[in-house]
């Protein structure tokens, strides 16, 4: 058990950033991240070391936050086909609208990458991972893990520069 | 000559290694198309963890996760609860030698009435024994004799009478009886 909670302390954070980032809600990121820890404690599985536990964990959340967030969206379509309204701008109140413009932001310009590239720059930019890390998570190269990166970062630095506010 | 964007974006990640390293440090120091890659690769970093204060939530979350685990999974308990007895009760020496002599006070104090209750039924046992004419009230053999005489005379004295002879004969049937009983033996 202190072994559980060591892991848990030590791994929580990095999941629930890579779960958050992908899904969008925090409500969800806990759900995901509390699932992918109890599946590892119900089944007993042992690893050689804490972060060959990691890797899988971040492997089974990752794996369920992109399930989640492609079930969302095609949710998302199917309201807004319902409906004709887009109900991400029915926020009020100034500085909720502020915040949440924000962070729609950040999340439609993930959206908009290609699945291989915004799973590899999430777990770049939230993961705190190295290359060789997220290669054994994803399965992949160290060197495909290099060139994703670069084209997700190259893709998302021209997304956001054509709005001219975030890069100069 | 420019070096490969990719490059930038691995110095960026920490990801390149020596001579290179140090190369490409040279170059950006002096290529201003090249720092402004290196920089929009920052930003991109710095959007993506824009609008989100990290640290709260996450603990927050920590917590309110470890909490429904410790619900879920019956082996797990919140921590501090866990080694709450594992931890030493420090008492200090006068304490502890006030409360010894209080329990001992308090023994002395309570004993003598547990006593007293053990009595009770005995006390009112050899009571009822007392009304009892149980103590021959003589103080020699003739006396004794005397009272013994006396008491056989108030007593009721049953007689059993055996009769005196014993040639018995068989009532009720004794013919069928005998032919049951001796059948096959005559």
């Amino acid at each position: 058990m202190a072994e559980f909670r060591r892991l848990y302390d030590n791994t929580f954070p990095v999941l629930f950033r890579v779960a958050y980032r992908i899904v969008g809600t925090e409500d969800a990121a806990e759900d995901l991240c509390q699932d992918a820890f109890f599946r590892l404690y119900e089944r007993n599985m042992q690893f050689p070391n804490l972060d060959e536990a990691k890797y899988w964990l971040i492997r089974v959340v990752k794996n369920a936050a992109l399930n989640y967030a492609k079930r969302k969206e095609r949710e998302r379509r199917a309201y807004q086909k319902a409906f004709r309204e887009d109900f991400r701008k029915s926020e009020t109140g100034e500085s909720e609208f502020i915040a949440g413009e924000t962070k729609q932001e950040v999340q439609e310009a993930l959206q908009k990458l290609p699945e291989n590239m915004r799973t590899v720059l999430v777990l770049k930019e939230y993961g705190e991972l190295n290359y060789k890390e997220i290669g054994r998570i994803l399965g992949i190269s160290e060197g495909n893990v290099k060139v994703r990166v670069f084209r997700a970062r190259e893709q998302l630095a021209a997304l956001i520069g054509k709005d001219g506010a975030h890069v100069s | 000559m420019c070096p490969d964007r990719q490059l930038i974006s691995l110095y960026k990640d920490g990801e390149l290694p020596s001579p290179w390293k140090e190369k490409l440090e040279a170059h950006l120091g002096t290529c201003p198309d090249c720092a402004h890659t290196l920089k929009a690769y920052s930003q991109v970093s710095a959007f993506l963890q824009s609008e989100y204060n990290e640290s709260e939530h996450i603990e927050a979350a920590q917590r309110t996760v470890w909490k429904n685990l410790s619900h879920t999974l019956p082996q797990v308990s919140p921590s501090g609860t866990k080694h709450q007895w594992k931890h030493p009760v420090v008492v200090p020496l006068p304490a502890a030698i006030a409360a010894l002599v209080m329990v001992a006070l308090m023994a002395s104090i309570v004993t003598p009435f547990i006593l007293q209750q053990g009595k009770a039924n005995p006390q009112s046992v050899a009571k009822i024994n007392t009304e009892v004419p149980g103590i021959i009230p003589v103080s020699d053999m003739q006396g004794l004799l005397q009272y013994l005489e006396n008491q056989a005379a108030s007593a009721d004295i049953v007689i059993i009478k055996l009769p005196e002879t014993n040639r018995f004969v068989p009532s009720g049937q004794p013919e069928i009886i005998r032919s049951v009983d001796y059948q096959g033996r005559r």
